[in-house]
């Protein structure tokens, strides 16, 4: 707050008072300075610590391929693996209240197996029959729960034909070599720490009836913690 | 600059009230809005010195999620394209060369040891009408990184491939796009990729979007890119 002091003009009597009273305003308000103390924006760079990590986003870590394809024919879940498999490991990496994790992948998915009935317009079981997802999921260090968080990334394999306008109908190809990603910021909402054990990559496919298999490849995946 | 006192008062002299105003009033107007940078000790401040976004409650924001955020390119005109050819290795179409994106490279200078991530979208569509060989086919779009000013072959980063399909004729799917209809719109894709790299003070950072185009002729549009810097 604005420090605040007596006014003396010319011709007064010095009172030892009134001068003690300015000084020990003085020392009470400047304990407590604040933003009307300060010009905005004060704080730079080179006023903040940088002792060990970075100040405010720490534990970088990424994961790369190149080479390795992985088929992915499963309904369930399972972790994508282009070796190395796209799971960072912390071991009880601490997630504050208000801090956040930034969560990314960019996979390709180069091949799709349709099945029945391939190759001739028809309509899907589900609306989601010909798709295949991806979803981010973590282990918690204290609990070992393992839960999905984020939305679920999908992709649709067919595409419009000739002949059958958009719609639910699986259509005469298949649409393939989708680069495929999802960005996600987990923000720790919660009132208590959340430790994560491990962040990891999920695919599976939604109906194998339809779409047994994708094929995945060349992806990174990259999170870091960002705080509050 | 620090707080200077205007009037010095000198043993055994009379102090005036004048003077001690002008002491009073100088200190007055160093305490508010008088104190800059140079006044607060380098190295001083710790996260809890800065006032911290609302995450809960109130708005879940977030003040430092993201580094300083160096240069955006975000094209908003949905008709402004750019071009790339294969003319510049029209003996070679199927080898893997690469040229950058215009307006998807930026050059950053390393102050400290830091972190850049790099976020980068665009549409890339090579044109059937101008393909040397049809069918050759689907164009790479990489994430590319050179140090300095020597720009090398292997600097593209595999992992980060793309493709970007050429304008498939009805009927043939000769880009393996999955596109067998009209050509032109249906080969489209979008390539989206997020990278980060770790790097020295004092490097000289390139990083662009490249492309490695497999026809004659092909464009790219709705161009968008960030750089995020966090140094250490």
């Amino acid at each position: 707050m604005p420090v605040s002091v007596d006014t003396y003009e010319g011709g007064d009597a010095m009172v030892a008072a009134d001068v003690n009273a300015d000084y020990a305003a003085i020392a009470a308000e400047t304990a407590i300075l604040d933003d009307e103390n300060t010009r905005s924006e004060w704080c730079s760079r080179q006023h903040i610590s940088q002792a060990g990590n970075a100040t405010f986003n720490l534990n970088f870590a990424q994961l790369e391929d190149s080479n390795t394809t992985q088929v992915v024919n499963s309904t369930t879940f399972a972790q994508v693996n282009l070796v190395p498999a796209f799971r960072i490991t912390y071991g009880g990496l601490v997630l504050q209240p208000g801090e956040v994790l930034r969560c990314h992948f960019d996979i390709n998915a180069i091949a799709a197996t349709i099945l029945s009935p391939a190759g001739t317009p028809g309509y899907l079981a589900n609306e989601d029959s010909d798709c295949y997802q991806f979803r981010f999921f973590f282990r918690n260090f204290v609990s070992g729960v393992v839960a999905g968080f984020g939305p679920t990334a999908t992709y649709s394999t067919t595409n419009k034909g000739t002949t059958v306008p958009p719609s639910t109908g699986i259509q005469s190809v298949d649409r393939i070599g989708q680069r495929c990603s999802l960005h996600n910021c987990f923000l720790n909402a919660t009132a208590a720490a959340i430790s994560f054990d491990w962040i990891e990559v999920r695919a599976r496919v939604c109906d194998t009836a339809y779409l047994s298999s994708v094929s995945i490849k060349e992806g990174t995946f990259q999170v870091f913690r960002a705080l509050h | 600059m620090p707080f200077t006192v205007p009037v010095v008062f000198v043993a055994a002299t009379a102090v005036s009230a004048t003077s001690l105003q002008t002491n009073h009033t100088a200190l007055r107007k160093y305490i508010n809005h008088g104190i800059i940078k140079a006044d607060i000790l380098p190295v001083s401040v710790t996260t809890t010195d800065i006032v911290r976004g609302e995450y809960a409650n109130v708005v879940r924001d977030h003040q430092f999620t993201t580094g300083d955020i160096f240069t955006q390119f975000v094209e908003t005109d949905l008709f402004s394209n750019s071009y790339a050819t294969s003319h510049f290795k029209s003996y070679d179409l199927y080898s893997l060369k690469t040229e950058a994106v215009p307006n998807m490279s930026k050059r950053v200078i390393m102050e400290r040891d830091g972190t850049i991530f790099f976020s980068a979208g665009m549409a890339a569509i090579g044109d059937a009408n101008y393909e040397l060989t049809p069918g050759k086919k689907a164009s790479g779009v990489y994430v590319q990184i050179s140090l300095n000013d020597r720009v090398i072959a292997t600097d593209y980063i595999p992992s980060t491939y793309g493709r970007a399909y050429t304008e498939d004729n009805a009927g043939a799917d000769v880009d393996t796009s999955g596109n067998t209809t009209v050509h032109g719109i249906y080969s489209r894709r979008w390539y989206a990729q997020r990278y980060w790299r770790t790097f020295n003070k004092g490097d000289i950072v390139n990083i662009a979007l490249v492309v490695d185009p497999r026809s004659d002729k092909m464009h790219i549009t709705a161009r968008n890119l960030n750089l995020e810097v966090f140094y250490r």
